[in-house]
Formats: C-alpha cells, structure tokens, sequence
C-alpha cells in the first residue's frame, strides 16, 4: 500500500524538544523522540497531556513555540497540512467530519486530492484523460476501503453508517492519499467491541505494508495489541517510552493514569 | 480652525452615541445568542417613524416614544417566536440569511406603508442651540449623548451586577453549567431581543430630531452598530466606545476631507478588522454560539 | 450541528510553504480489478447535461407559450441567473456566502461600458475587458474568501456598499450618480442583437453554457475539495486540499460570472447608474441561489427565475415586488434549505418509483 521500508539512514519521523503553550499555559516541553520507518507508535497519556495538541504540531496545524519535527530527514515543523499530506504525511481527527450527503466511496475519493495529476481546466469539457484518471483513483479508493474492511459500503450515504463505520472510513480517506507516516487520533473513540478489533486488524494489516503509524489512544488492550512501541505524554513531557509491556507496568505510568483509565 | 473642531466634534459624539447604542444591542444579542442581529437598525428606523406617525395625529412625543418601545419589542418577540425558534437545520449561515433578509423586508414593508420619504421626528426640547467657542450644540444633541452614556451604564450595571447579566455570563461561558443551575438559554435570548429592541426605541426617540431618517436607512444604521461591535470585539463597553469613534472618524472625514467619503471610511475600516481579526483563526463568539446551540437542542 | 475540529493554527500569518514534492508518484495497485465506469455513474449528479439540455429546450419555447411580453424578465432572470450560477459555485458547493455579488456585477459593468463608450472599442473586447476587470477586483479582495461563516458575509456586503458609494465619488470615471449613458446596442462578430428575442437567447445561452462547464468542473476533484473545505476546513486541509487556493480560485469564478453578467447588463440597459446595483440585488442573488438549491447545477436558474418573473407575472407593482426576494430567502432559509430543485428532484423520484411499482 505505502512506500518500501527503505533501509533509511535514521527514524522516518523524529521530534526533537518541541514545546507549545497557549496563552501562557504550558502544554508541554521538550519533547523529543524517534519513530522507525514500518512500525507502530502509540502515543499515550492522561487527558489534558496534550497528544492532539502534539500531533496538530507534527501535522502542520499548529506550530510549536520552539523545537523541530524532521521528516525523512527534511525539516518539516510548519509546513501547511495540505502540502505535508503531499509530501507522505496525513492525519486523521477525532471526529471523522465525512460528508453525509455523499457515498462513502465519495467520501474516500477526497483523500485521492493530492494523487491526481490531470489539469484542472481540462474537467471543462470532460476530456477523457480527467475521466480516466477519476476511475483509477476510483479504483485505489476502493481498494483503500477494503483494506479497511468497508468496502460493501462503498455506495452508502455516509451519514447513515454507524460512528464506528464512518472512523473507519475516515481511516480509508487518509489511506487514499498514500502516506508514509500516518497519525491517527484517538480512532477507536466511542467504538464497540467488535469495531475496535476491526480496526486493530486493519492497522495491523496496515503495519504489514509498511506503513509507519503514530496512534493516540486510551484503549489499553488496542495499544498493547497494535503497537511496537509506545510514548508516554504526561506532565508536560515524554516520562517514558518503550516495549508496550514494560511500559504499562512501570509504576510512574500508573500513578499517571490513576482515575484517569481502567487499569488492566 | 478651533470651532470647525469643536463643531465637528460635537456631531461626531451625537452621531457616536447613536451608533453605540445600536452596537449595544449588537453585542447584547450576540453575547446571550450568537446571532447577527441585522433588525437592530430597523427598530430605530421603525420606531422614529411610529413616533413621527403618532405626533402627526396629535399625540404627544412621549406616548410615541412609549408606542416606538413597544412596537420594537412586539416585532423582536414575534421575530423570535415565528422564525427564529423554526428554523430548521440552523446553521450560522442560514441565521444571517434570515434575519438579514428579515431586515429588508422590514425596509420594505416601512417603504410600502409610509412612502419613500425620510422623517423628521418633531423635536420635544427647545431648539436654540447653545454657542461654546464658536460651535453650536442643540439639546437635542446633548440629550443623545446623555441617554446614550445613561443606557450604557443600566445595560453595563445590568449585566455585571443582576442576576440576569451573571445567568448571561454564564450561559456565555459555560452553558452545560448553566442549564445544571437551572438557566434557560432560550429564554435568556428572548429577554435578549427584548432588550436589544428596548435599546433600538430609546435610540429612535434620540435620533429622530436629530436627522431625517428613511424607510429604508436600517441596514445601514444597523451595520454602523455591527462595526463598531466587531472592533471592540463584541464586549459592551468597548463596542459603545467604537461607537462613539466611528462617529468621530465619520464626522472629521467629512468635515476635513470629503463628504462623500462619509460612509466609505467607516466601511472601509469594517473590512479591515475583519481581515485582521479573521486572520487570526478561531474568534470566542463562534465558540459561543456553537455551544449555546448545543445546549438549546 | 457541526461538531467543531481541532484548534485551527494561531499564527495563519505567511509561513515557509515549501513543497515538498513526492518522489514516487503513487500509482493505483496493480492485480486489483478496476471498477468500471458504469458503477461510478452515481457519484456524479446524474441530471446536469440532460437537465441543460431540457432547459434549452424550454427556454427557447417559452416566448411560444407565454408571449413576447415574458421577454424582458426572462432576460433580466437570464442576466441575474449567469450572476447566481456564479454564486451558485461559491455559496452553494464552496459555502462561502457573499454578499457582494452585485458589486462585481457593477465593476464588470461598468468597465464594459467604459470601454466601450469612452475607448471605442467593439462589444467583443468591452465584454471580455469587463469580465477582466472583475477577475482583477476579485483578486484584488480575495483575501475576504479566507474568512469564515458570518464574518465572509458581512465584509462581502460591506464591500457591495463601498463599491456603490466610490461609484458615486468617482463620477469623472462613472458620471457619478447622473448615471452612464451611452453604451452602444450590443453587435458580436458582426451578429446585431437588434431584438429582445436574440438577446434572450444570447442570454440564457450563456446562462446555460456556463451551468453545463460549471458542472463539468464540479463534478471531479474541484468539487471535492470544495464540498470539503464547505463541510471542514481541517479536514480538507488534512487531506490535502490547499484551502486557501481553492477558495480564491471559487472566489475568482464566481467574479467572473458576475462581471459578465454586469457587462451584458450594461449591453441590455444602455444605461447604468450606481443605484442599479444597490444591496437589495446582492441579497436577491444569494437568494436566488437559496430558494431554487444551492447545490444544484440548475438551481440558481431556476431560483432567479422563481424571484424575477412571477412577481412581473402577478403584477403587483415595484414596491411590493421587492419584497418577493427578501421573504423568499426568509421562508426558504428557515423551512427549505435545500432549495426548490433538490425537493423537485426527490418527488419526482419518488413518483418514478411508486409508478415502476
């Protein structure tokens, strides 16, 4: 689906002592660390420690009052989300914002914006190239939404798909743009049971192609089953990264979380 | 050289505290609301003409003064009552659609039943005017100013001080707060309109001597007041103060530079705020909105 | 109710926007069997094309049917109609609500004129000269386009105002409010539109010519970017839209239409004076685009037909006529957002469906 996992000469994606606040309210400091090309990062922590606000930094929607993010080695800290979604880069949200009143495959299509080579003026008068361009990117949208598992939706109204469908589908649309790192937040939010183990197998399938992901999440059991690697945002900074298993037991991380999540 | 100042001057704050009353009703609107309130000019055009309709029969100005009152909350009542609480699918858009298009049609209603005609509402001071350093000053100019700075302070005590100004702070601020503690939004919003149409009469009864007003003047009277909200950043005091400027900035420019510029640098500083301001994402009253709509489903 | 995304960026001032550009271009995977055309029909609108073409077909009826005396305000609905097929794409797909649509009406109208009164030059390069300098003024205030919901609307009418009044100040340029007079009957290519009858048809022709491109360039990723810049901005952002390009370039079409829409006006009238552009036209407009659907192909057509010729057809005089509009948007705006052809269109469907049985 995404690009090889090249032999790169370091991490795809490396943050190093970003800081942001608002108003004079500290989010967070210094925080620096490496993600590896083809593995799954989970960005965990108690509400309030600021994980969307890092990954608004990350993603171009915010930028940070000092520290870098490097992309492949290329700076990326301010660039416009639009053009890092270009550039292998894409986020999802926490609300999957589709437009209900068109398909879903519609929907999916969206995410095909920065594939799509063919001339603008040239739609005028449905010049043959647009068409055929618009049934390629038909085509890997699907194919974005099977490796979703939503492809029987394809044709469906998204505003009449259920919360969990439509996270999915917003997953599908930032797939259809071809990222090499993708930055998903909280995306099992409000979703059931057997939602949730669908999208753990599709992440992890997406893992399999090598995909890099970063996921934000307050699932437990879906980070420790998805993840290669996990980072923990609390108090204002990184207290502690490492192997999903170790980390959860750490005594530091609980205290941190106490009356925040259920304990395992 | 100091008389033209002064002369300039004092219709500068005449005409300020018109436009900052109409931008009392603005930001009193939006704060319990989120609503453009486009109608706010139309109540002051409506009300000088209830007035100028009820003195040419005979009446006295201060039954008319009470009538323009009235008129303005039965009309702000029946706006809220008839079309804003059935709007279906309200999004921000479709309510400045409506209560836009709402204002002209009252425009147009005035224009179909009174005539074309500007009005000049029949003044209830004496009219000599009062010389000081060269300039002149009518009562009638004073009494604007004076009512303009007495409704400021009431709306100003009103709100810090009232029940009803805390309950407003606090639908503003927290509105899942507020409904636990028992505050209607809903109601809060028509005590809102009701107070905006209060505002709106009192500044009929004010600007009627003053100029001739037309039919369909409204909606530009009406965004004089919008202006000045948006300047100030829809806080009351504040707004009041932009008002009583743009009046100033209106009257020098016509007295030092051009008459016919009058309305364009008052425009033409509207635009540029709201560059300004629209460029720094994210403004506090959307917000506003936004959660008081979530509360009131 | 529109749940609100995440904090937008503070600083949205100039920041370094390099491109980064994609060193392999991704190509759809092989060994997957593409869909075929046929069963990506439904994303598209269906009726557009077809609906153009029924629409031509009535329009050059209708003088037959209804009587020459239908003319003039047909062609007033045809030359406000290229205006809201304009705003059709800005407000309607894009959502962005402008106000001031009158005003570039204005500007392309009154350049038209200018050019062609005082320069000489034939209806060809005034007309095209007049679209131009709609374009430029568009360009000149695009950065409005970038604000949002009420505060767009309210700078947009703020700019119709302004417009108006430096119509007025600028009288040397304009006649100020004496009006322009003079502008030559209009003659294309040595083809003289010396009958309401051929302007008509020239009119809607255009009309109709322009919903047909408008819908072809709607119907691809154009119109994808702006259903999602309409529906989030974050959210298209994050898939890759260039929000701001996009809503200049929706920005710049719609002037565009609007310019020529003043043009041929000024064509029409022979005459133009500032208060034939006043706010009143710009709210008509927008409530045009409301009342007859705003995401429609047809709609705004169909809105400015609803709003210019039934009140000619009722006779109920100036004064009451203009009314109409405003009480059209109100009604339409509380009640019937979606317009009048989406609510056409799904009865029509659904007849079609209880008469197959």
């Amino acid at each position: 689906m995404s690009g090889d996992s090249r032999s790169q000469a370091g991490p795809i994606l490396s943050l190093r002592s970003l800081s942001k606040g608002f108003g004079g309210l500290k989010v967070f400091s210094d925080v620096s660390f490496d993600i590896e090309a083809g593995t799954v990062v989970g960005l965990i922590g108690p509400n309030g420690a600021g994980k969307s606000t890092l990954i608004g930094c990350v993603s171009g929607f915010l930028r940070p009052d000092s520290g870098s993010v490097k992309f492949e080695g290329s700076t990326i800290t301010g660039i416009a989300p639009h053009t890092l979604c270009r550039a292998g880069v894409t986020r999802t949200f926490q609300h999957a914002y589709l437009l209900s009143h068109l398909s879903v495959l519609e929907n999916v299509l969206v995410g095909c914006h920065v594939r799509a080579r063919c001339g603008q003026v040239r739609a005028l008068w449905r010049s043959r190239a647009v068409a055929a361009e618009e049934a390629a990117l038909a085509a890997s949208a699907m194919e974005a939404l099977n490796s979703v598992g939503c492809a029987h939706l394809a044709h469906q109204k998204a505003g009449s798909l259920t919360a969990g469908q439509q996270r999915l589908v917003s997953v599908a649309r930032a797939l259809s743009s071809m990222p090499r790192v993708l930055l998903l937040d909280e995306p099992a939010a409000g979703l059931n049971e057997s939602e949730t183990t669908r999208l753990a197998d599709a992440l992890r399938s997406l893992r399999e192609t090598g995909l890099t992901l970063l996921v934000i999440e307050h699932d437990i059991r879906l980070i420790n089953a998805i993840s290669d690697h996990l980072v923990v945002l609390a108090d204002g900074g990184v207290i502690m990264e490492g192997e999903p298993a170790a980390v959860c037991a750490e005594p530091t991380v609980i205290k941190a979380y106490l009356g925040g999540l259920h304990a395992q | 050289m100091l008389s033209d100042f002064l002369q300039f001057t004092t219709s500068g704050l005449t005409t300020g505290a018109i436009y900052g009353l109409l931008a009392l009703g603005w930001v009193l609107v939006m704060r319990v609301s989120g609503l453009l309130y486009f109608i706010q000019g139309e109540f002051v055009v409506i009300g000088v003409f209830v007035i100028v309709v009820l003195q040419e029969h005979g009446w006295a100005t201060w039954i008319g003064g009470l009538a323009a009152i009235a008129t303005c909350v039965v009309l702000a009542l029946a706006v809220d009552g008839l079309v804003m609480r059935r709007l279906r699918h309200p999004t921000p858009m479709s309510e400045v659609l409506v209560l836009l298009g709402l204002a002209l049609l009252f425009g147009l209603a005035l224009q179909n039943i009174a005539g074309p005609n500007a009005r000049l509402m029949r003044g209830f001071l004496p009219t000599k005017p009062i010389e000081f350093f060269g300039a002149f000053v009518t009562p009638h100019q004073i009494l604007a100013v004076a009512v303009g700075a007495v409704t400021t302070l009431l709306v100003w005590v009103a709100i810090t001080k009232t029940s009803f100004g805390q309950a407003m702070q606090a639908c503003a601020d927290n509105v899942e707060g507020a409904l636990l503690v028992g505050i209607k939004p809903m109601r809060l919003r028509t005590l809102g309109f009701v107070g905006a149409a209060c505002i709106g009469g009192v500044a009929a009864i004010v600007i009627g001597p003053l100029a001739a007003v037309e039919p369909l003047g409204g909606l530009l009277l009406g965004i004089k007041g919008f202006i000045a909200a948006v300047v100030a950043k829809w806080t009351f005091l504040g707004a009041v103060a932009a008002g009583v400027l743009i009046g100033l900035l209106e009257n020098y420019g016509a007295g030092y530079i051009s008459s016919v510029y009058k309305d364009v640098i008052s425009l033409g500083l509207l635009v540029v705020v709201l560059l300004v301001q629209g460029a720094v994402a994210g403004d506090s009253s959307m917000g506003m909105r936004i959660r008081l709509r979530l509360a009131a489903r | 109710m529109r749940p609100k995304g995440p904090a937008p960026r503070e600083q949205a001032v100039k920041f370094d926007d390099r491109e980064a550009d994609r060193p392999d271009v991704a190509q759809p995977a092989a060994g997957l069997a593409a869909t075929p055309m046929s069963s990506l029909g439904r994303i598209w609108v269906r009726v557009p094309q077809k609906g153009v073409l029924a629409a031509a077909v009535i329009v050059l009826l209708l003088p037959q049917l209804l009587g020459d005396d239908i003319l003039p305000s047909m062609i007033l609905a045809g030359l406000l109609g290229i205006a809201a097929v304009g705003l059709g794409l800005l407000a309607g797909r894009a959502g962005l609500v402008s106000l001031g649509q009158a005003a570039l009406m204005a500007v392309g109208g009154y350049s038209a004129a200018y050019a062609a009164v005082r320069w000489d030059w034939p209806a060809e390069a005034a007309l095209l000269f007049g679209t131009f300098a709609g374009l430029v003024v568009a360009w000149v205030t695009s950065p409005i386009c970038r604000l949002r919901g009420f505060y767009l609307a309210t700078a947009t009418l703020t700019l119709a105002l302004i417009v108006q009044r430096l119509l007025v100040a600028f009288a040397s340029l304009t006649g100020g409010g004496n009006g322009f007079p003079g502008i030559p009957p209009l003659s294309l290519f040595g083809y003289e539109f010396n009958s309401e009858f051929r302007f008509y048809v020239l009119v809607w022709g255009v009309a109709l010519l322009g919903v047909a491109l408008n819908d072809n360039l709607l119907r691809g990723r154009f119109g994808r970017a702006l259903d999602t810049i309409h529906g989030d901005e974050a959210t298209a952002a994050a898939a890759g839209v260039n929000v701001g390009r996009y809503k200049s370039a929706a920005w710049l079409i719609s002037g565009g239409y609007a310019a020529l829409a003043g043009g041929l006006y000024a064509y029409y009238n022979l005459f133009l004076s500032p208060d034939q552009f006043p706010l009143s036209m710009s709210i008509e407009l927008i409530a045009g685009v409301v009342v007859g659907g705003a995401a429609a192909a047809l709609g705004p057509l169909v809105g400015m037909v609803a709003l210019v010729v039934i009140p000619t057809r009722l006779d109920l005089g100036p004064s009451v006529s203009a009314m109409i509009a405003p009480a059209l948007l109100v009604i339409f705006a509380s009640f019937l957002p979606r317009g009048i052809v989406p609510h056409v269109r799904d009865l029509s469907d659904s007849l079609l469906r209880r008469v197959r049985g």
